[in-house]
């Protein structure tokens, strides 16, 4: 499996600090998709209100637990 | 000229909280960004990139983690791993995924081993998934009460519990699981049922809760009953809370 790019990375670190970005997405997937440069398998989980494909991207194991 | 002064060894331990890079507190971020090694134990890929940016002398702990090994001894190593940090010197930090003295018993072995050894040794709070749970379900400890327990725990023991007051169990899609495994499936979840069924009814509402760590997705909130926590979909981030019983009418 490919490992996650840097644009799906920062994309993610922007949606946690930046609300308004949080609500862009909500309402129009493909454009911040498509701004943030995603292609593909990780374009297609930003879009999906599947979190567990998201995870599939990131970490391989959607479920996978912290290692605290 | 003289070498520069050597900073004596001190051990902090830091929370990232639960939701990546928004969650960490200044102050946990700054003795991240000034320590001489930072040993990490998170999993979500975000915060991993993150902490190595704020200080490429990063390490994770992740490698301590093999699937079957008991929790506990993985635990044990991780404590040798941190004190062996810190003996060879310097300013040590220990980033853990969101509080780092909640359900993460490395943290405070840590520190009081450091302490016992004559170590400068601190814990810095860091938002636990109970805090995300009071935020967003609502819940205010303060009004009716609320007893927190680790499911296994809580379950093993029998503890006694107050339905009066909300009930939160921790970890409970871990349930009866001991050994680390990449996934999990909790084993008792019928002995729970069964532990908190005279208490509340099996019709008596319970949510299972789960911040995702990023901000795309919403918190996830099951809502079901205790006779139909057996069938209720768990991660290991999954939390239960049970909330109080309905009180009578107070004039």
């Amino acid at each position: 499996m490919p490992a996650p790019s840097a644009s799906l990375h920062q994309l993610l670190r922007n949606l946690n600090t930046d609300p308004t970005l949080v609500a862009r997405l909500q309402a129009d997937p493909d454009a911040v998709v498509a701004q943030a440069g995603l292609q593909g398998s990780e374009a297609d989980a930003m879009r999906s209100p599947d979190r567990y494909r998201l995870l599939q991207s990131l970490h391989g194991d959607a479920q996978a637990q912290p290692q605290k | 000229m003289s070498p520069p002064a050597r900073v004596p060894a001190s051990l902090w331990v830091v929370g990232t909280g639960i939701r990546a890079v928004s969650q960490m507190t200044p102050e946990c971020r700054l003795q991240i960004e000034q320590a001489d090694r930072v040993l990490y134990g998170v999993s979500d890929a975000v915060t991993t990139g993150w902490l190595h940016e704020l200080n490429p002398r990063c390490e994770s702990l992740g490698t301590l983690y093999q699937a079957g090994r008991p929790r506990t001894d993985i635990y044990r190593a991780m404590v040798g791993r941190i004190l062996g940090a810190l003996h060879e010197g310097g300013r040590v930090c220990v980033a853990l995924y969101g509080h780092p003295g909640v359900c993460a018993r490395a943290g405070h072995d840590s520190v009081q081993q450091a302490r016992r050894e004559g170590f400068e040794a601190r814990m810095l709070p860091g938002i636990s998934c109970e805090d995300c749970l009071f935020a967003d379900l609502g819940l205010d400890p303060a009004a009716d009460g609320c007893q927190s327990h680790e499911a296994s725990v809580f379950l093993e023991r029998r503890m006694q519990f107050d339905p009066r007051a909300a009930l939160v169990l921790w970890q409970v899609g871990m349930l009866g699981c001991h050994d680390y495994q990449p996934r999990y499936t909790p084993q008792d979840m019928r002995l729970l049922t069964a532990h908190l069924q005279p208490a509340y009814g099996s019709e008596h509402e319970a949510l299972l809760y789960e911040l995702p760590s990023y901000a795309s997705h919403q918190p996830i909130v099951h809502r079901t009953t205790i006779g139909g926590l057996v069938d209720a979909p768990t991660t290991w981030a999954t939390t239960l809370l049970v909330p109080a019983r309905a009180q009578p009418h107070r004039p």
